[in-house]
């Protein structure tokens, strides 16, 4: 494999209504690929790029792929919308690069999304990884706070976050045979309830000792249990 | 062989100290060029750093301690023709060039 950090591929997809959005890609082409979400308040550079995922994904020999989310990093389209919606883009993007199945690996309400993305369009995903997910959809107040206290809120985020609907509802299980793992930290208290939640859909799960929301998406036992379920799925075709 | 010390870069934002969150080398160890070096984690977000050379000789750190930047993070062994005119570099010298930290808002 190679020794030198993977070069990272910038562009911009449009929605068909019109959002722009900011796309990473690493990784030789025709190889599988994984669709990396980004957390609420975060972007794909902060949540994927600095971590290490890039290098993890694509030395496993896998294609990397991520977005920033409307309203966030570089996806100016602050028009708030809802779960639905933001899963579509995850697979608009997929579209836009040409790519019909991929693994989603999502963190917190990125795993939501793919969630979300596996009730409209299961046949377009290889696996689901699911960091970081609350059992509970969080109020966006609930959202507000955190990224209050994060100190990263902003006019846009409160917008996005309300436009994710009340909060309360209870994520759906992924569809029956979908290869599935759920990670999180076992000091998260963001995504406290994601065991339970987990324990009840009888999934796979993965805790990650002392690691809290914010620090667990680094962490290496997460990136070689997600990559053991990738490269235990077959190819995209 | 010398030593060469690398400290905890400059991690932007204004940020003046990391957690050590996790080693992923161990003293004596061979790590390729670029291969992950470390966990950090900063009041912005966790982390990952790779690591600039290949022999690992000391970790100045412990998981869960808080390192300053400029601080000395590793001490790396190189081969002497490698370790300049005198066979030492002075600790505390800039990060090599070719080191790629991927932070947000770059």
């Amino acid at each position: 494999m190679s020794s030198e950090i993977s070069e990272l591929r910038e562009s911009t997809v449009r929605t068909a209504d019109g959002a722009d959005l900011a796309v990473l890609q690493a990784g030789e082409a025709g190889r599988p690929v994984v669709l990396a979400v980004h957390g609420f308040a975060s972007t794909a550079q902060a949540n994927w790029v600095a971590t290490g995922w890039v290098r993890a994904l694509t030395e496993a020999g896998l294609g990397f792929l991520a977005f920033d989310l409307r309203g966030h990093g570089g996806s100016r389209a602050a028009t708030p919308v809802g779960l639905t919606q933001l899963a579509s883009d995850g697979l608009a993007v997929l579209d836009a690069v040409g790519v019909e199945r991929a693994h989603w690996l999502g963190y917190s309400l990125g795993a939501r999304l793919g969630l979300e993305a596996a009730q409209v369009e299961p046949d377009r995903l290889l696996s689901l990884v699911l960091g970081g997910i609350p059992g509970n959809d969080p109020t966006p107040e609930r959202l507000t706070t955190l990224a209050t206290e994060a100190g990263l809120l902003t006019d846009t985020l409160e917008a996005f976050a309300r436009g994710l609907g009340p909060g309360g509802g209870v994520p759906p299980a992924p569809p029956a045979g979908l290869p599935t793992l759920v990670v999180v930290g076992d000091a998260d208290d963001v995504a406290a309830d994601a065991v339970s939640w987990a324990e009840a859909r009888e999934l796979p799960i993965r805790t990650l000792p002392g690691r809290t929301h914010a620090n667990a998406v680094s962490a290496r036992a997460f990136k070689e249990a997600a990559i053991e379920v990738m490269t235990s799925v077959s190819g995209p075709d | 062989m010398a030593e060469r010390s690398f400290p905890l870069p400059d991690l932007g934002e204004g940020l003046i100290d990391a957690t050590i969150l996790e080693w992923l080398v161990t003293p004596g160890e061979y790590v390729e060029r670029n291969a992950p070096l470390v966990e950090l984690e900063t009041t912005k977000s966790a982390i990952e750093i790779p690591s600039p050379m290949s022999v690992v000789k000391e970790l100045h750190a412990a998981e869960g301690e808080v390192l300053e930047v400029g601080r000395p993070l590793v001490t790396f062994e190189v081969p002497d023709d490698q370790a300049g005119i005198v066979g030492t570099v002075p600790s505390g010298e800039e990060p090599p060039r070719r080191v790629k930290l991927s932070l947000p808002d770059d």
